[in-house]
């Protein structure tokens, strides 16, 4: 997968903030500063993922996403957009997104969001899993089974759920609002740390037999599953 | 005079009103006037007419009884005596004048039944208008039989004259009745125009006078009225909104400058990483609430409705119940769904999610140990309710609750954006729904009526019905 990221956005500091961020992970940046530029780099399709505003002089961000579509690009694409309300998530995801992140958001968000992306598209054509596993934690798709060093432990389907995605972003953080569109489907904010208390009933399963432990918190951030402390 | 003069002149509507009326007054007096002048002549132009048969029915009388030579000692005798009021002239088969009071035959005139022209009579020098008639006799003369017809002069002038001064009557009488009229329009719409200006001076508490008599200005002034009333509402709360948006955003910026500024002061890494934590809290918080200000006024502007689906509304209630459950256990509260059947409804399902997450969490905040989430159906609509044991809201503060930005116990503000309730009832109105707050005894009992066919139509505002001790 192309560590390549386009990023088109308007505003010097945002890009310089994603930029720096991104180069600092390991990636290439290039960066577009207006619509038709960002959407005249896009269309070369040599792109891992596009982050892209969703207001921009020139052309519209959407209109933009309409037209790299439109050249049968499927390069990821994440919208970054001030318009925050679920109405504008939607569109934004109808209109060929893979991903839609409010602005003023944390990077670690962008990067987590970005990741998940990757190994979508990654995985893409990969054999079917149906186990999955972090260090002595596994997790059968099938008979729905975990275990944790050869000991069951018994789930419920929300957090089995919730286990199996951090399972499938393993060693990389995943972040709430990520953790509630994925899990539960749903897109809005239910404002308390109602995430943080199922994981922790989930920590307390699964990192309760005083091995090491494997699900993190990342402050700030979210959770990652992982056997590095 | 002068004054009213003065603003007869600048007020041109007034003006144009009261030309509009005289022109009206004369356009119906005039044709009046003419048809009373044009019946009156043709009354007089019969007289005459007459007057000629007469005397013709005479002369021919004589005729008949002694032939020519009678007619002709006839016309001479009348037409030189004091009968000569009018003229008479016979004349022979040949034009010569046999008999008569004047000169000769007219050129022009031959057998016409009447005509009026201009004759010279014997002994006189100035040419009178006469209506005249022909008649020509079996054994040959011509007679001619006319009457003066200049003497409806006078009666004319008379006409004319009463017609001018009937005219010269309507004018002041139509300038006169349009004045009162403009007078009395503009005194109501002046009181109008009175309290528009002092509206628009900023007193938003005017209203117009009404004077219960629901004529066409009362009722303008009670639609006014209760315009402005909506107005005031909207104006209070638009004031109220942006003094606590202002607060709400101010306070989180003061602390965060407090925060960077402790740590320039002593730039410890502890210190940058707790301040670096709180600074992100903060500008969540306040992300939070301007994404809930924008999304209520989204859905007041009846936006989202392009967004609504076909979901299953008990799902949803059984995933937010799910959802908090672990939330509710650490408090020690309990919550359940009471009816968890599918009930599809097609509606914004993210918006709805808000909704109920709003009042779930509320509930979780302000309620008791219990929290009862419920809906039940009807042909009509799906009601939707959140019930806690707690303190609940009394019923005169209900109305204030749904407000934005209203915390009713600003202890309890530390957290929350303040717009929980309002959005509920923003997501209820773009269903074109209604959120009620009720007595749970104890506690609150939040419903949320949500029609099932909203879509098509915008449908009237529903507001907050204040059901007093209904629980």
């Amino acid at each position: 997968m192309s560590r390549k990221i386009l990023v088109v956005e308007d505003d010097a500091t945002t890009a310089d903030y994603i930029a720096k961020g991104l180069v600092e992970n390991g990636y290439v940046v290039d960066r577009a500063a207006d619509g038709r530029d960002g959407l005249f780099h896009a269309v070369d399709g040599s792109y891992g993922a596009v982050i892209l505003d969703r207001m921009l002089p020139g052309m519209d961000g959407l209109a933009v996403l309409a037209a790299i579509r439109a050249a049968d690009v499927d390069t990821p694409v994440i919208i970054l957009s001030a318009l925050g309300s679920t109405d504008e998530r939607v569109k934004g995801l109808k209109a060929g997104s893979d991903d839609y992140l409010v602005k003023p958001f944390a990077f670690s968000e962008l990067l987590a969001r970005l990741e998940v992306l990757q190994r979508r598209v990654s995985v893409h054509g990969e054999p079917v899993v149906t186990t999955l596993s972090c260090g002595d934690l596994t997790m059968d798709l099938l008979s729905h089974r975990v275990e944790r060093a050869g000991t069951r432990i018994e789930l419920q389907p929300r957090e089995f759920r919730l286990l199996e995605f951090l399972l499938r972003n393993r060693d990389h953080v995943v972040t709430r609002t990520m953790m509630l569109e994925e899990v539960w489907d749903y897109h809005f904010d239910p404002g308390t740390n109602v995430i943080d208390v199922h994981i922790s009933r989930l920590r307390k399963k699964i990192d309760e037999s005083g091995e090491a432990p494997l699900l993190h918190t990342v402050r700030g951030v979210g959770y990652m599953l992982s056997e590095a402390a | 005079m002068s004054r009213f003069g003065k603003t007869w002149l600048k007020h041109s509507t007034t003006a144009r009103f009261v030309l509009l009326y005289l022109g009206l007054s004369l356009v119906g007096t005039i044709p009046v006037l003419f048809f009373i002048y044009q019946q009156t002549e043709s009354i007089i132009a019969q007289g005459y007419q007459s007057t000629v048969a007469d005397r013709t029915a005479i002369l021919l009388g004589e005729y008949r009884v002694g032939g020519s030579r009678e007619l002709e000692r006839e016309v001479k005798e009348r037409s030189s005596g004091v009968l000569a009021h009018g003229i008479l002239l016979l004349v022979d088969r040949d034009g010569r004048k046999l008999a008569g009071n004047i000169e000769a035959w007219p050129p022009s005139l031959d057998g016409d039944p009447w005509r009026e022209m201009l004759l010279y009579r014997d002994g006189h020098n100035a040419p009178e208008r006469f209506g005249l008639t022909t008649r020509r006799l079996p054994s040959g003369e011509r007679l001619l039989i006319g009457v003066v017809v200049d003497d409806r002069g006078p009666m004319r002038e008379a006409l004319l004259l009463a017609m001018i001064g009937a005219l010269i009557l309507a004018v002041p009488i139509g300038v006169l009745g349009s004045l009162v009229l403009v007078r009395f329009m503009n005194s109501r719409v002046n009181e109008f125009a009175e309290v528009a200006a002092r509206i628009a001076a900023g007193d938003l508490t005017r209203r117009v006078e009404t004077k219960g008599t629901n004529d066409p200005f009362d009722r303008l002034g009670a639609s006014l009225n209760a315009m402005l009333t909506r107005i005031e509402a909207l104006v209070e709360e638009l004031r109220l909104v942006t003094d606590a948006l202002a607060h709400d955003l101010l306070s989180p910026l003061t602390r965060i400058r407090a925060f960077m500024e402790k740590v320039a002061e002593q730039p410890t890494d502890e210190l940058r990483e707790r301040a670096r934590d709180a600074i992100s809290e903060e500008i969540e918080g306040m992300r939070r609430m301007i994404a809930g200000t924008l999304e209520i006024s989204r859905a007041e502007a009846g936006m989202g409705r392009e967004n609504f689906t076909r979901f299953d509304l008990g799902a949803l209630l059984r995933d937010l119940c799910e959802m908090y459950q672990p939330l509710a256990e650490e408090h020690h509260i309990s919550i359940a769904v009471d009816d968890p059947r599918p009930r599809p409804y097609f509606g914004n399902r993210e918006l709805i999610g808000q909704a109920v997450s709003n009042l779930v969490d509320n509930a979780l905040k302000h309620g008791g140990a219990t929290i009862r989430i419920g809906a039940d159906e009807s042909n009509s609509a799906v009601r939707l309710w959140i019930a806690d044991n707690g303190p609940g809201i009394p019923a005169d503060r209900r109305e204030e609750a749904v407000r934005k930005y209203r915390r009713l116990d600003p202890a309890r503000g530390t957290d929350g954006s303040g717009v929980g309730l309002a959005l509920v009832r923003a997501v209820a109105n773009l269903h074109c729904g209604e959120l009620r707050l009720e007595d749970n005894a104890p506690g609150l009992r939040v419903l949320i009526i949500l029609p099932r066919d909203a879509v098509q139509a915008p449908g009237p505002r529903g507001g907050l019905s204040g059901a007093d001790g209904a629980g």
